[in-house]
């Protein structure tokens, strides 16, 4: 079995750090223009130098969204931005426009070309059409089902990325303007609203045409069967616990596969982790057939968020034992909550006492970013994760 | 100008009324291979249809199986040329050895020439330009394309194709008769879409007839396009004989935004 790669987001340097520690062997993200998430923070050119330096000294990878549909004005500076990106010697650029690949082939760039999942590739036709441009590699449709994606990896033998995990587009992606005519906004340059999001009606009722998001954790071990090089989890603006928490299950379940040690109990237990950390339920969509009424939402955003994630550790000290924590959600004595992160294993442990930064003793833990200290026997490690204990790994195994 | 227009058909008793406006150049969505258009046509019904200039409308985003059937269909097919969404498609005819018209439309995309003049490059007879660009943009482009390109004109403007059966499972969560088109009202903008699916997915298109009339004064343009789709064809008629009222032109003169705030 080849070596596989799990693909994170990165939504800022916080993020990719975070990618990283929790196991992502390469990340991808925006720069502050020619990105499809055009609000979100996105990164500088000197965070996309300090990234890339950053993950060539991990061993990993980094990879840049320059993935809008351009118009005429678009264009100025993109020769330059890919000079500069080839430069400072990114490994690839995700796009999906020509003119981006065009120009990268006559700049004669070191970088590698992937084709984004904009290009809506679901046959080995148009894979061999972009192969022959130059593209290694192809992210394909989030509509690619099972038996194209083994075929379009037999007939062209290009590297294949598919999303395994988050959010879905009602529509393919890129073939979608409602946000153009409902706010004005470009989707395909960056500023989709997200409007398949919003509520409809007819016949008066109201509905929305929203997805449900997308979960592979069942179907890993068959993807990479199938010759899928690249896993890749969507979520740019996401937050660092949800980055940890889907990186870190993801990581663990690739790992076990490689070492055939996964069990469908830790599957299950993996699945119930990840639909915790999210905010919409999830289904494996267009993978085994085309989705109905159960991989969409129709009333309603459905949107639960939960304060499962307490805390991060900021640092540990192995002979007072003593972790010091800063708090995310709210917290308090007599709580049962898990650490975990990349070197620790799931950690159970009930609160038993608060020190705040005043040395005083509290019971509860209220204010986000506050610095509090917890005596913890079991060996945590700086940026390990603290989150209330909802699931019982043992009862699983 | 009447030859300049490419027209899509809903029903074959309808070319005879367009040619008595000038119009010699049509499109009919295949069967099996088109979606958001209400008519669809087979290659035999295609085959039979007597005038030259004759072009079929591929514009689904087509999996494996769909390119495997579609290289015994295009060496059946008696036409001009196809109009396609999927780059796959180009690639296909060209292995082919077919010696056809290919006109790339991928709806949406082809909104900058540099791409446009890349495509064309590969050996694309022309592309659909964007409709979602402004008539400067568009004019930009016409003025820089290296073969002359297809603009759309009139008809309503496809805002997005789904490969999910969105008015099916619609029907079903609600135990209703299902609708087919429906028309949707976003509730705050209360903008409206006209929805449409058929087996192959869903489409839905900004619920007000576009008139691109402004963009038919412009050069380099091998068709206009008019997708009759859903429109009466007295309509279509008015459109076509320069008696067309409604001025309601999409884009054409309003830019979109995509940056919220300067970083």
């Amino acid at each position: 079995m080849e070596r596989v790669e799990l693909l994170a987001p990165a939504g800022d340097l916080e993020r990719l750090n975070v990618a990283f520690a929790y196991g992502a062997d390469a990340v991808y993200f925006g720069g502050q223009d020619y990105s499809l998430r055009a609000n979100a923070h996105n990164f500088n050119l000197e965070d996309i130098k300090n990234a890339t330096i950053l993950a060539h000294k991990l061993g990993k990878r980094v990879y840049v969204t320059v993935n809008i549909v351009f118009h005429n004005k678009d264009l100025k500076g993109l020769k330059e931005y890919l000079k500069y990106l080839d430069k400072i010697g990114i490994d690839a650029i995700i796009c999906s426009d020509i003119v981006v690949i065009e120009l990268a082939n006559k700049l004669k760039v070191s970088f590698e070309l992937h084709l984004s999942t904009q290009a809506s590739t679901l046959n080995y036709e148009q894979a061999l059409f972009y192969k022959n441009l130059g593209v290694t590699r192809i992210v394909l449709a989030r509509e690619a089902n099972r038996k194209d994606i083994k075929r379009i990896k037999e007939e062209t033998g290009l590297e294949l990325e598919c999303f395994v995990h988050g959010a879905m587009c009602t529509s393919f992606s890129g073939k979608c303007v409602l946000s153009n005519y409902v706010t004005n906004r470009d989707s395909n340059r960056g500023g989709c609203a997200q409007v398949c999001r919003f509520i409809f009606d007819t016949d008066s009722k109201e509905f929305t045409m929203m997805s449900k998001d997308l979960n592979m954790i069942r179907h890993i071990k068959d993807m990479m069967d199938i010759g899928v090089n690249s896993f890749k989890v969507e979520g740019r603006m996401r937050s660092i616990y949800y980055i940890a928490t889907v990186i870190h299950t993801y990581r663990k379940i690739i790992d076990k596969i490689g070492n055939n040690t996964l069990t469908q109990a830790y599957a299950s237990y993996c699945l119930d982790i990840l639909n915790r950390v999210a905010n919409r339920e999830s289904a494996p969509q267009f993978y085994e057939s085309i989705p109905g009424v159960e991989g969409e939402y129709f009333l309603g955003r459905n949107e639960i968020t939960n304060k499962d994630f307490l805390g991060v550790v900021l640092d540990y000290n192995s002979k007072t034992k003593i972790a010091k924590i800063e708090q995310r959600n709210y917290f308090k004595v007599g709580d049962k909550v898990e650490f975990f992160g990349p070197n620790t294993e799931e950690v159970e442990y009930t609160v038993k006492e608060i020190i705040n930064e005043n040395n005083e003793v509290i019971e509860v833990s209220r204010h986000p970013q506050e610095i509090v200290y917890l005596k913890v026997d079991s060996k945590l490690c700086k940026g390990d994760m603290m989150r209330l204990k909802v699931f019982d790994k043992n009862e699983y195994l | 100008m009447q030859n300049k227009f490419l027209v899509s058909i809903n029903n074959l008793d309808d070319i005879e009324i367009y040619k008595k406006v000038g119009v010699t150049t049509f499109l009919f969505p295949l069967e099996g291979y088109a979606v958001g258009y209400p008519s669809i046509f087979s290659v035999f019904d295609i085959n039979k249809i007597k005038e030259e200039n004759k072009y079929v409308l591929i514009n689904r985003i087509l999996d494996c199986d769909d390119i495997d059937k579609l290289k015994e269909l295009l060496l059946k097919l008696k036409v001009k040329g196809i109009v396609f969404e999927d780059i796959g498609v180009f690639n296909l005819v060209k292995k082919l050895k077919l010696d056809i018209d290919l006109i790339y439309f991928p709806n949406h995309f082809n909104t900058n020439y540099q791409s446009i003049n890349a495509f064309l490059d590969k050996g694309l007879t022309s592309a659909v330009v964007s409709n979602e660009i402004t008539k400067k943009e568009i004019e930009d482009i016409t003025k820089n394309v290296i073969k002359p390109v297809v603009l759309q004109v009139f008809g309503y403007n496809m805002a997005m194709y789904s490969r999910r059966l969105l008015l099916d499972n619609y029907a079903k969560v609600y135990n209703l008769e299902k609708k087919n088109p429906l028309v949707i009202t976003e509730s705050v903008s209360k903008h409206e879409f006209l929805v449409f699916e058929n087996n192959y997915g869903t489409v839905s298109y900004d619920n007000h007839i576009f008139n691109g009339e402004s963009l038919l004064e412009l050069d380099n343009v091998l068709y206009f396009m008019v997708n009759t789709s859903f429109i009466p064809i007295d309509t279509v008629i008015k459109f076509l004989t320069n008696s067309y009222q409604d001025e309601y032109s999409g884009f054409l003169d309003r830019e979109t935004i995509f940056k919220l705030r300067d970083e």
